[in-house]
């Protein structure tokens, strides 16, 4: 009987923390079995970067599959893909595609589970525009000209900078 | 302000304005056609990193707190209970159960708990030690006389030996 809640137990505390530890992507995307791991976040000493928009960037991983390249961004949150991530991608795709020309798609996941596909098969200047806002405020901040910009309420509720962001406009 | 050179031509080049904006093109243009984006070379502008961009989407705010190196909210509060312990706590129970609460050796050793104890990584552990195990030395003896009496003599000594003041 001991034996029976004993393993019980053990399962359940297994199928907790399966359900709370981080997945492979080729877990998540059966598409990248075939293909092949050519870049790893926790495992590279070097980040990519881009001349010609000045971004730097370290991708947590890039697969090759049929002469193609994918991104694969991995978020350990159990929320959905927000737009910030989708930023975060965009940028990262810029840096990598001065290394890998032929990236055409990247994904994005949660621990939660949700998936997103972005293509990233279009040119450069494009996809600049897309985060043309994000840099202008992003560079101005690094040259201690900030943008003051006024939140949105629904974001400072999730915000992790709340309390300092209160005191800074006070 | 360093001058740009075409890298087929060795020649200057200048920034011109395109469908998609500005950029750099070679000074002999319709003999030589190279161009660089705008960005490109430009010492003035800063490198930036891809996860400050989708900060700067969440909220840009929050990338230019994280520069000034300004707190998290959890680590905010953490300093915020640290400071309420070290300034307004008044708990000392041993000594206030041996003397009362205001006398001038329990005043003294939560002086010596704030301005000593808690500015150390041990002092911290050595006072959440004293926490837990007061309580209870006071409920298992807190009746027994000959343990107040023993509890105000190693006290006092220990207050005039490790302070070295008097005490009044």
């Amino acid at each position: 009987m001991l034996m029976l809640i004993g393993f019980g137990v053990v399962s359940i505390l297994f199928y907790i923390a399966k359900e709370h530890l981080p997945k492979k992507p080729e877990q998540i995307i059966p598409h990248l079995k075939k293909g092949k791991l050519i870049y790893k976040d926790s495992t590279a000493k070097f980040y990519f970067s881009s001349l010609n928009y000045k971004i730097r960037a370290k991708p947590d991983f890039i697969y090759k599959v049929d002469e193609e390249y994918i991104l694969v961004e991995y978020k350990s949150r159990k929320g959905n893909v927000n737009a910030s991530d989708i930023a975060q991608v965009v940028a990262s795709a810029l840096a990598v595609k001065e290394t890998y020309p032929r990236l055409v798609t990247a994904y994005i996941y949660t621990l939660g589970g949700d998936i997103k596909t972005i293509n990233l098969n279009k040119p450069n200047h494009h996809l600049a525009s897309q985060i043309k806002n994000e840099l202008d405020f992003v560079r101005a901040i690094e040259t201690n000209n900030p943008l003051f910009f006024n939140p949105q309420s629904h974001k400072c509720k999730a915000c992790s900078f709340k309390l300092s962001c209160k005191l800074m406009v006070a | 302000m360093t001058i740009k050179l075409c890298t087929l031509c060795k020649t200057e080049m200048i920034v011109k304005q395109g469908r998609h904006g500005s950029f750099w093109g070679c000074i002999n243009y319709p003999k030589c056609n190279y161009t660089k984006n705008i960005y490109y070379l430009n010492k003035d502008i800063p490198w930036v990193s891809a996860s400050a961009i989708g900060s700067a989407k969440f909220c840009p705010n929050t990338v230019y707190l994280r520069k000034q190196q300004f707190k998290q909210n959890n680590r905010m509060k953490y300093g915020r209970k640290s400071h309420q312990l070290a300034s307004r706590d008044t708990r000392c129970y041993i000594a206030s159960y041996a003397f009362h609460s205001q006398h001038p050796i329990v005043f003294t050793l939560q002086d010596w708990r704030d301005q000593t104890l808690l500015r150390t990584r041990y002092g911290k552990q050595l006072v959440i030690f004293y926490y837990f195990i007061s309580p209870i030395l006071i409920k298992l003896f807190g009746r027994c006389l000959w343990f107040k009496k023993l509890s105000q003599y190693f006290i006092a000594i220990f207050v005039k030996k490790i302070l070295r003041r008097p005490i009044c």
